[in-house]
């Protein structure tokens, strides 16, 4: 599964995922950090150039520009799964 | 909404270790007390001591570079030692992200490369290591020399200590590591104060953020603006050991906070018996270059991995 409008990778040190949108982005963290806490999604630092939130225990940076890492997970499938998800929020809350 | 331990403001950090949830001020107070009381309680810096830091262009040593600039900048002279290693598109770019801090703070700094001081780059031996996979690991290589570089740098500068970007995270993935790999001598010289013991040879290496989780740091790296080179990891990296290490270990932290403190609270119980074991090292002068080594071989191990991709 490829993700529409990101270009996925695995990180160089093979133990997580990237995902980095094809086109530039300034996301909105603040605006965002809301809204992943309001779908109960836990974000364990808001700060000025980047979330880290945990999605079902597993542990995700987003930065401004609007690149994922999903770190520590083995299956490229289950990373997919997760930044699907949180792609989903960023563009239905437009951050 | 979770509210600041201190002043009952929206937390915008939650740190499960404690746990705690702070405020961005809360937070950035916490933290820098915490790095202050690492220093002090070891003993990392005497008033007047020249400081080197050890300067990648990442968050870690740029963060250690603000903050003791932050402390000291008064007391004590702050030198950043760069070292290049010769990897394109990731080193040079992280460099001129340190170039730009140290001339935003005000800090001297040098800068060294592994093709004028070896001879060679790491791209270079990594092209050996792909053609003989017997040479040994890339990341090893570059271990040794960074750290022989950074201590001659140090030496040359006349600084008392040098100071690394070293975290807890890297600290408790160390100790792991050396006791799998049962290599007591090796895990004794951990700490906050790194090394084979005290002689003339070496500069002491210190790790301010020995008590601090790397999450803080990159989030504390965040709040302060501290621009730090994020973009890619090292070409090299999959090929550590410390992956592993890195990867459990956080899996443990997430399933039970608190575990890579109780790791280095473990080592730091057992420091002190394993300081008989550090005694018990015998020091000895290389055959080639006179330097001091705890190897037992003729060589130091600058010398001994330089041969191997020179022949």
């Amino acid at each position: 599964m490829e993700i529409l409008g990101y270009l996925e990778r695995l990180c160089r040190g093979r133990t997580g995922y990237e995902f980095i949108p094809k086109r530039k982005n300034a996301l909105n963290l603040d605006v965002l950090a809301n809204n992943l806490e309001s779908k109960n999604i836990v974000v364990e630092a808001n700060t000025p150039h980047l979330l880290i939130v945990k999605v079902k225990g597993t542990g995700v940076s987003v930065f401004a520009s609007g690149k994922l890492i999903v770190k520590d997970i083995e299956s490229k499938e289950g990373a997919e799964k997760i930044a699907a998800e949180l792609i989903k929020i960023i563009e239905e809350c437009g951050a | 909404m979770v509210k600041c331990n201190r002043c009952g403001k929206k937390a915008e950090i939650l740190l499960p270790y404690g746990p705690h949830n702070f405020c961005r001020a809360h937070f950035i107070g916490f933290f820098e007390r915490r790095v202050k009381r690492t220093i002090s309680r070891h003993g990392l810096i005497r008033r007047g001591e020249r400081i080197a830091v050890g300067l990648s262009g990442g968050k870690d040593s740029s963060t250690t570079l603000f903050l003791l600039n932050k402390f000291f900048s008064k007391s004590n002279e702050i030198i950043a030692i760069m070292l290049d290693e010769g990897i394109p598109k990731y080193r040079d770019r992280a460099l001129k992200i340190a170039e730009e801090n140290c001339k935003k703070w005000k800090i001297h700094y040098v800068r060294k490369s592994f093709r004028k001081e070896f001879g060679i780059t790491m791209m270079q031996i990594m092209r050996k290591i792909a053609k003989d996979e017997n040479l040994g690991s890339t990341c090893s290589f570059c271990g040794v020399l960074r750290r022989y570089l950074l201590n001659k740098v140090a030496k040359e500068l006349k600084c008392g200590k040098i100071a690394t970007g070293h975290n807890l995270d890297d600290e408790a993935q160390s100790i792991l590591m050396n006791i799998f790999d049962n290599d007591p001598k090796r895990l004794a010289r951990l700490g906050a104060i790194a090394g084979i013991g005290e002689t003339a040879e070496f500069v002491p290496r210190i790790k301010p953020l020995y008590e601090t989780p790397e999450k803080d740091v990159i989030a504390y790296a965040s709040f302060n603006n501290i621009k730090a080179y994020s973009e890619e990891c090292c070409p090299f990296k999959w090929q550590a050991k410390r992956n592993l290490f890195r990867s459990e270990l956080d899996k443990f932290e997430e399933k039970s906070p608190g575990t890579k403190y109780k790791i280095l609270s473990f080592f730091k119980n057992m420091k002190p018996l394993l300081a008989a074991e550090q005694k018990k090292e015998k020091l000895h002068k290389c055959a080639k270059c006179r330097s001091i080594t705890s190897e037992k071989n003729k060589y130091c191990m600058v010398c001994l991995q330089l041969k191997k991709v020179k022949k």
